[in-house]
């Protein structure tokens, strides 16, 4: 047998691995967006219900408290559930040694420093901005963070975007202003909440931008299902070393009391426990298959099916939490999964899978 | 003892070929003993690391072949930004 034909066999095998690389960043896309719409549903379980958790009739601060409370125990459950379900995975897939292995090189620790930015950053505002509004707005907002890292990367790495890369940035704020000056639905008004929830989901897009630029450089080299739950229990454990503890002592004097503790013990045997527990099975895997598409496929074409979660976000919504989406917040899903598109990735070449490289 | 990461080593192998292509055959036994009691250590797997090492650009196919149980490999070469990205490997070795 020839080379010629050993290399159309082997162009046919590495078609169907990018195949499955296309298929995994969609799998991110949507797991993603079902994840968002879970947490968001969680808020409606016991503790968060509990008279002394739902901080309902409260005046500003202490209700402002108990809301941050509530978004930081989903933020610590979820991590912490994610990381428990990729070690899982992990460790049934035999990868345990890997990650003492990977913690001691470079890369592995750039990682580290990047699920700060990701997790207590990125995770609490959009946490927050889930509690605060609704999943379908919150998600649309952070999915804008692939047109802020490349603003980003233009100012801190000197690189140079082409047009189609501004056209998509642009995109992204009009689709921003879309979906926050967007009327709500019947019977919701828009409040201080709506607003602080829409700044944290910008919070949220930052922290997830800065860490792309930080993770990307050097994570080719990682596994990357080990690179994951190195990021999620670097996450989980800044949450309970440094996140709730600083969050706790400035909220509880300058607002109210904030049990983030407390809602973190009481949801253990409470009926949010499997809700977190299946949210952290979907943001767990949602990352598994981007970092998969990340490196089967391309960093391109994963970052922009997976960004297309903005859209899955409002569907889930409208299906899951009785949200009527306003055709103002469809579009400006669309136009930010659209913009977020337009900036990782040239649409021509989107399908183009027989160039892989 | 294995002391690197599997894709890193794999990385690594590639490297200190200095530029000649390294059949992936010949990276599995290469690694066997090092690697061979883990669950993850397997031909599919090691191929799937090559595979993704090769689609972000760190290493490039060549020189297709058929191994000895008539299956369609790659021969694997180091790139530039491979080599670039060598750098970040443990100074013991």
């Amino acid at each position: 047998m020839s080379a010629k034909s050993a290399q159309a066999v082997l162009e046919a095998k590495q078609l169907k691995h990018a195949k499955k690389g296309i298929l995994a960043g969609i799998l991110s896309g949507v797991l993603w967006g079902a994840s968002g719409t879970v947490l968001y549903l969680a808020l409606n379980f016991e503790p968060f219900t509990l008279p002394q958790f739902s901080g309902e009739g409260l005046e500003f601060g202490p209700g402002l408290a108990l809301l941050v409370a509530a978004a930081l125990c989903g933020a610590l459950m979820h991590d912490t559930f994610a990381a428990i379900w990729v070690g899982v995975h992990n460790i049934r897939a035999g990868k345990f040694k890997e990650y003492g292995r990977t913690l001691r090189t470079k890369p592995g620790k750039m990682v580290c420093l990047g699920a700060i930015l990701g997790g207590p950053i990125g995770m609490s505002g959009y946490l927050l901005g889930i509690t605060f509004v609704n999943a379908a707005y919150a998600l649309p907002i952070t999915a804008a963070y692939p047109a802020l890292a490349a603003v980003l990367a233009t100012f801190i790495f000197r690189e140079r975007n082409p047009a189609r890369v501004w056209i998509g940035v642009v995109l992204c704020i009009l689709g921003s202003f879309l979906v926050y000056y967007a009327p709500l639905g019947e019977g919701q008004e828009k409040d201080v909440y709506f607003a602080i929830g829409m700044v944290l989901s910008t919070l949220a897009c930052l922290g997830w931008a800065s860490e792309g630029l930080l993770s990307t450089y050097g994570m080719d080299m990682l596994d990357p299902d080990i690179a994951l739950g190195i990021r999620e229990g670097v996450s989980a454990i800044a949450y309970f070393i440094f996140v709730v503890p600083v969050v706790t002592l400035f909220m509880s004097n300058s607002f109210g009391p904030t049990p983030i503790w407390e809602l973190f013990s009481a949801a253990w045997h409470t009926s949010a426990l499997p809700i977190y527990v299946f949210a952290g099975f979907l943001g767990g895997f949602s990352y598994i298959y981007w970092y998969r598409a990340l490196n089967m496929t391309g960093v391109a074409r994963a970052m922009a099916l997976n960004v297309t979660y903005a859209l899955w976000g409002v569907l889930f919504g409208a299906i899951f939490t009785g949200l009527t989406p306003t055709i103002y917040l469809v579009m400006g899903a669309g136009a930010i999964a659209c913009g977020a598109i337009l900036v990782s990735a040239n649409p021509r070449e989107l399908f183009r899978l027989r160039e892989t490289k | 003892m294995a002391v690197l990461p599997l894709r890193f080593r794999i990385l690594h192998m590639i490297n200190q070929a200095g530029g000649k292509p390294v059949k992936a055959n010949d990276i599995y036994k290469e690694l066997f003993d090092e690697y061979s009691g883990e669950g993850q250590f397997s031909f599919d797997f090691m191929e799937d690391h090559l595979m993704s090492i090769k689609a972000v650009g760190l290493i490039d196919a060549v020189d297709p072949y058929f191994d000895e149980f008539g299956e369609a490999r790659y021969q694997y070469v180091i790139t530039e930004t491979g080599k670039d990205r060598t750098k970040y490997l443990p100074k013991i070795l």
